[in-house]
């Protein structure tokens, strides 16, 4: 056998994936994709990433100068019209502010940073009339991230505001976005909640709760540490009158940015005008969290229950788990693990990740049961399951439950 | 694709959800999988009209450009032998243990090479699929392929540390 034939058996031996260990899609992550809009029509189109733009001239030329309520999917689908809830202001307890700090508009004007082949007024329109983007972006504690507006191919500087907590920043270049190519990442380490936009001209400040931040030229973020993600953010116009709220239907798209999960919150079609700010306002306070629902034994669908169950093995014996998310918000990554345990014994674990869920929608994660050697069969073992706690969740008693199991030769 | 969308999607997801899952974890870590799977479908859900009867290689296609706009945002490549092994130990706990020469070997290829080769021998697919998935003609992803294994042979008979000898790309 030859070197590269070698080479080429060991790569197949090196394959880290079997697809038929990973997880099976759910049906939330169906409602998900399919809550975007359909494209028609038959031109081919490149597979684009990062967000869409979201809003029209029309909707645009709303906003400038106005104030609009952003409804952002308490992660249930609101029906449009129903007015947003407003969360405590006490679940924010820190806001910081960062501003660009020239106008894109400007520099776009100046010619810098458009990359050859575009117009400089192709761009300026792409930037200013078609990319009011939106999203919240859950990253890992420590580190989050936004999205900025910028010009295409350089990064973009942000600095924080006066007076707001510093933190650090960089930005990535343009085209982690794609071919969205107004946009860049920004990166706002030591924070671990973030919400973004960009912001069109005339917007002077941004209220979250109670807090108010300034904005400075035409892009903002804003980077908290704790609480949850509020289900309402205001932009208020530099002195024009109140001229519109929006109440997003759903979660739209889900843009990828640095590779964290997120979610697109792109305007609603239509706008109501007038509307009246309701921001600051009090409210229920948000619940984040979930619960563990009946659990099954795959495949004779015996369900677990207080008394000893006797499992059969067989080679696709697995364990399918219903996990209901009890709180107010979508929650991504949740990783649900099976142990099995013997007294003064091992514990096996075998975990999966659910992708996506969502406020009320229970999915099922099916998760292969763990299996020990062969003489523990026959003993009273039990087995837990355990669905980590998200962050900000308060009640974790239901997260986890035990079940009394012999597993048997079969 | 004339029947109701919301049945064809569904069969689309069922169907090749777990290998685009399996595509992407291949090449990025178990979190950002998941995006780029979420991606990946909720492109195939906007343009549904447009998925061909054989959706495999063209959702393989979108997931691998949603990869590529990850990378090069955030300049990871150089951390694929490490992502790999991670994700190997982490996947498949109960399996053979890593062979971290190959996955290092892997990873020191340009990136052409390594995706043809992780695409033929992990993901299953044939050459012609590749080169679909990869945007190029069927001839160039065969003659892609016959280059990436002798470089893959090559990187791993050279001792580790050592420079790849200049090779065009």
């Amino acid at each position: 056998m030859s070197t590269i034939d070698q080479a080429w058996r060991r790569l197949e031996a090196a394959n880290p994936i079997d697809p038929e260990r990973l997880p099976e899609p759910n049906a939330a992550s169906l409602d998900g994709y399919k809550s975007a809009p359909l494209t028609t029509g038959a031109r081919p189109r490149r597979a684009r990433t990062g967000l869409r733009p979201a809003v029209g001239v029309g909707a645009m030329i709303l906003a400038i100068g106005g104030v609009l309520v952003f409804s952002l999917p308490r992660g249930s689908d609101a029906p449009p019209g129903v007015p947003p809830t407003t969360v405590t202001p006490s679940i924010f307890p820190t806001v910081s502010a960062l501003s660009a700090p020239a106008a894109a508009r400007d520099r776009l004007d100046a010619g810098g940073g458009i990359p050859a082949g575009v117009d400089a007024a192709s761009a300026r329109r792409a930037a200013f009339t078609s990319s009011f983007g939106f999203f919240i972006s859950r990253g890992a504690p420590g580190d989050s991230y936004c999205v900025m507006s910028a010009l295409p191919g350089g990064p973009l500087r942000v600095a924080p505001a006066a007076g707001s907590r510093a933190v650090n920043t960089s930005c990535a270049p343009a085209d982690s976005l794609g071919n969205q190519g107004v946009l860049a990442a920004a990166r706002a380490v030591g924070a671990t909640r973030h919400i973004g936009g960009l912001v069109p001209d005339g917007i002077a400040s941004v209220r979250i709760g109670s807090q108010t931040v300034q904005v400075e030229d035409n892009a903002f973020a804003i980077v908290w540490s704790g609480g949850a993600v509020p289900t309402e953010i205001t932009l208020v116009g530099a002195g024009a009158p109140l001229v519109g709220r929006e109440h997003p239907p759903k979660p739209m798209s889900r843009g990828t940015v640095d590779g964290l999960p997120s979610v697109t919150v792109p305007f609603a079609p239509s706008l109501t005008i007038p509307g009246n700010d309701t921001s600051g306002a009090g409210g229920p306070t948000a619940l984040r969290g979930h619960r563990i629902g009946p659990v099954a034994v795959i495949p004779s669908g015996v369900r677990l229950t207080r008394s000893r169950t006797g499992l059969p093995l067989s080679n696709d014996l697995a364990f399918r788990v219903h996990v209901l998310n009890g709180g107010d918000f979508v929650e991504a990554g949740i990783v649900v693990t099976v142990a099995l345990t013997y007294p003064n014994g091992p514990t096996l674990n075998q975990r999966r990740t659910i992708t996506r869920t969502r406020p009320g929608v229970p999915v099922a994660v099916t998760i292969p049961a763990p299996i020990p050697a062969r003489r523990w069969f026959g003993k009273a073992g039990a087995v837990r399951i355990t669905i980590a706690p998200v962050r900000g969740e308060q009640n974790v008693a239901n997260n986890a439950a035990t079940f009394p199991v012999v597993l048997l030769a079969g | 694709m004339t029947a109701n969308p919301d049945e064809t999607f569904e069969a689309l997801h069922r169907d090749h959800h777990r290998a685009v899952l399996a595509y992407a974890r291949r090449r990025v870590p178990a979190g950002e999988a998941d995006d780029v799977v979420a991606e990946t479908f909720t492109t195939a859900w906007r343009n549904l009209q447009r998925v061909p009867t054989e959706p495999l290689p063209w959702l393989l296609g979108v997931a691998r450009n949603v990869i590529l706009h990850q990378r090069r945002a955030h300049a990871r490549r150089d951390a694929l032998a490490q992502r790999l092994g991670e994700e190997a130990s982490r996947i498949s706990p109960n399996t053979e243990p890593v062979d971290h020469d190959v996955l290092r070997a892997l990873a020191g290829l340009a990136e052409p090479d390594r995706e043809i080769l992780m695409l033929v021998c992990w993901d299953g697919r044939s050459v012609k699929e590749a080169a679909r998935i990869m945007g190029t003609t069927h001839t160039a992803a065969r003659a892609r392929l016959h280059r990436a294994r002798r470089r893959l042979a090559d990187a791993m008979a050279r001792p580790v540390g050592s420079a790849p000898a200049k090779e065009r790309v």
